[in-house]
């Protein structure tokens, strides 16, 4: 008869370590029987790898369809690249934090904003219009890639909720600004914002608002009590 | 003469016309509406023999027992409004054991049918899809198959009754009918129940299950409850609660987790009507403590649990319950809504209502006899729930003078076991482990 001293209960004779605490079992190894219940069976998992290559075989086949067609209408490759670079950017966006085995955000949106910058420049040479692309379109990628990282850091941050509510709105009016900046530079030459200008007094305030809330016990609970659900 | 005419009648009557297909009992219809990987509505039967078993015999018990039982031998199919079973003719592979049972019905591997019988040494066991019956419904059909594996493979002379039947005789109609429909009343009561506290874990990925049993010596555990006043059920309902309270006081400081502590105990209800039925006819209670109102001792838990049993686990409010659900099953506007919206839709409804209001199942069986002719043959039996939504389900059955406590869980924490047992050692009773750990 085997124990285990540390959950006071005695063992089966099936048992090698304790189900409760995983103690090895007392008893001599010829005294453990055969098990009460067959092994597990094992379930092989499936490597990242495997899914990058399912990935890459399925992707090829819109993107063969699409070259065929494309050739076969004028013998010429045109449009079935705008079909090839889109799954590319795709692609890049999905598969990179699976392969990684701890996706860092900074990397993956690095090459996420690489890829739709390499994407937007194919389409500004395939549409022979080059001139949006320096000006407008990788200043934009690059936004939106600092935008995402932003969110993504503020949220694993300790502040309190109000805190982080009024610093995600401060940054969300610089992002609008630094989108209004882009954009009217690019049509009227000027860095100049405009509309956005209009939105960042409110929400200063607001933000502003938040902190001394935070900050201040009274107000706070003041507030908690009138508005429980 | 006159009363052998009644008789015969009555027997004629009685006499099982075998139906293609049959609608789904009341209980039954949320099964397949719920049931997941994760979350399979399967529980188990087995009872190790005193011999290893011969699968070849346990196949043709198997057949000679659906052939007297055919409310087990269906198939699930999908109707436009409503599931619904058919009935086959051939029988279910008889498989060998496999570490994790209780897993997902996987109809082709199973020939459809919505039950499973294993193998493993000198164990046999049935697994069943909650749908087609209940533990008690199954326990009649389990003790019926290996009642026929006994006589098959050693020509055992074994008396039958209510709970063990004769696969020479036929079928009866009364074991398939709907006792729900037939028992219910025109009331309807609310379903609400304040969410109840939830332990956590490492959830496991589908289909693992571990398995401890804790093999409690039946006269200790009787002396113990003495002790308390107490039956053994209000016991081991109150030892659990005791457990989820003091994982709950360590796990959950913050008030807002402190949510009441509660036990599902299924009430069979063959014991308040002459229902023979062996599909779905149980009802429960959701028995507990709410901790933000104090600290509690065993024995106040105990109090509390003898008064709500008394209470609630009454032939009025049970009916209630029960009748709440048929009301809803009638309901002309519910009947016409399309199946893919029903499913969704009772989901939701079990989500909401059914599995949050408890923490954790226990099923107790009972102290379960056997014929003496069937005893000697019959070292052990044990019941198993498959967990879902709760991340830990218990079921007992006490036989040969040992309480058989199984816990099942889909977590890789064993806290609620080591806390059950722990307190259970800690009152004197000594507690002996199995499980299907590595």
């Amino acid at each position: 008869m085997a124990y285990c001293v540390n959950c006071g209960v005695e063992l089966s004779a099936t048992e090698k370590k304790c189900p409760l605490c995983g103690r090895p079992s007392d008893a001599p190894s010829e005294e453990i029987t055969e098990r009460a219940y067959p092994a597990a069976v094992q379930k092989k998992k499936i490597s990242a790898w495997n899914v990058v290559i399912l990935g890459v075989l399925l992707m090829l086949i819109p993107a063969i369809i699409c070259l065929m067609c494309d050739l076969f209408s004028d013998f010429k490759i045109s449009w079935s690249l705008y079909v090839l670079g889109g799954e590319l950017v795709a692609y890049t966006f999905i598969t990179l934090p699976v392969v990684l085995k701890s996706p860092k955000s900074l990397a993956c949106i690095s090459a996420d904003v690489s890829v739709t910058g390499l994407y937007l420049t194919l389409i500004a040479y395939l549409t022979g219009n080059m001139a949006w692309l320096l000006p407008l379109g990788i200043p934009a990628a690059f936004l939106v890639g600092a935008a995402v990282f932003g969110l993504i850091k503020m949220s694993k941050t300790r502040l309190a909720p109000l805190h982080k509510f009024a610093i995600g709105a401060v940054a969300l009016s610089a992002v609008s600004i630094t989108a209004d900046m882009l954009s009217r530079n690019y049509l009227f030459h000027s860095f100049f914002p405009r509309w956005t200008l209009c939105g960042l007094g409110p929400v200063l305030i607001i933000a502003g608002a938040l902190l001394y809330i935070e900050h201040n016990k009274d107000i706070k609970d003041k507030i908690v009590r009138r508005t429980f659900i | 003469m006159s009363a052998q005419n009644a008789n015969n009648k009555k027997h004629a009557e009685e006499q099982y016309q075998y139906k293609d297909w049959m609608r789904l009992d009341n209980a039954a219809t949320i099964y397949p509406a719920i049931s997941t990987k994760r979350n399979p509505s399967m529980f188990r039967l087995s009872m190790e023999l005193t011999e290893t078993v011969d699968p070849e015999v346990l196949k043709i018990a198997l057949e000679h027992t659906l052939k007297r039982l055919p409310g087990f031998a269906q198939r699930l199919r999908v109707g436009l409004f409503w599931h619904y079973f058919e009935h086959q003719d051939n029988a279910p592979p008889v498989l060998p054991e496999v570490n994790s049972p209780c897993g997902y019905l996987d109809g082709k591997s199973n020939n459809n049918f919505m039950l499973r019988v294993r193998y493993f040494g000198k164990r046999i066991s049935t697994e069943f899809f909650h749908a087609l019956s209940d533990g008690m419904g199954a326990m009649v059909f389990f003790k019926t198959l290996v009642a026929e594996y006994l006589i098959l493979k050693y020509n055992a002379q074994i008396p039958f009754d209510d709970g063990l039947l004769d696969c020479r005789e036929m079928p009866k109609e009364r074991e398939t009918e709907d006792s729900f429909l037939k028992h219910a009343r025109p009331i309807s009561i609310g379903r609400d129940e304040k969410p109840a506290y939830h332990m956590g874990g490492t959830r496991e990925a589908p289909g693992v299950l571990h398995i401890i049993t804790a093999q409690i010596p039946l006269n200790e555990i009787h002396s113990k409850a003495k002790e308390y006043s107490a039956t053994i059920n209000e016991l081991l309902v109150a030892v659990l609660i005791m457990s989820v309270y003091n994982i709950q006081q360590r796990e959950a400081r913050a008030s807002k987790k402190i949510k009441p502590i509660k036990v599902n105990v299924p009430i069979n209800m063959r014991k308040f009507y002459s229902s023979h039925t062996l599909r779905n006819f149980t009802s429960f209670v959701n028995v507990g403590i709410e901790p933000l109102l104090g600290k509690y001792s065993l024995e106040e838990i105990i109090a509390v649990v003898h008064h709500t049993m008394a209470l609630e686990a009454t032939e009025k409010v049970l009916n209630a319950k029960m009748s709440t659900n048929v009301t809803s099953g009638r309901n002309k506007a519910i009947r016409i809504t399309p199946l893919f919206i029903k499913n969704r839709v009772m989901k939701l409804i079990v989500d909401r209502v059914g599995s949050r209001a408890s923490s954790v199942t226990l099923t107790n069986i009972g102290l379960f006899k056997l014929p003496d002719e069937m005893e000697k043959y019959v070292d052990k039996i044990v019941c198993h729930l498959g967990a879902g939504v709760n991340p830990v389900a218990c079921s007992c059955m006490s036989y040969k003078g040992v309480c058989n406590f199984t816990f099942t869980r889909t977590v890789t924490e064993p806290f609620l076991e080591r806390e059950f047992i722990g307190l259970l050692v800690k009152m004197g009773i000594n507690v002996k482990l199995e499980s299907n750990l590595k």
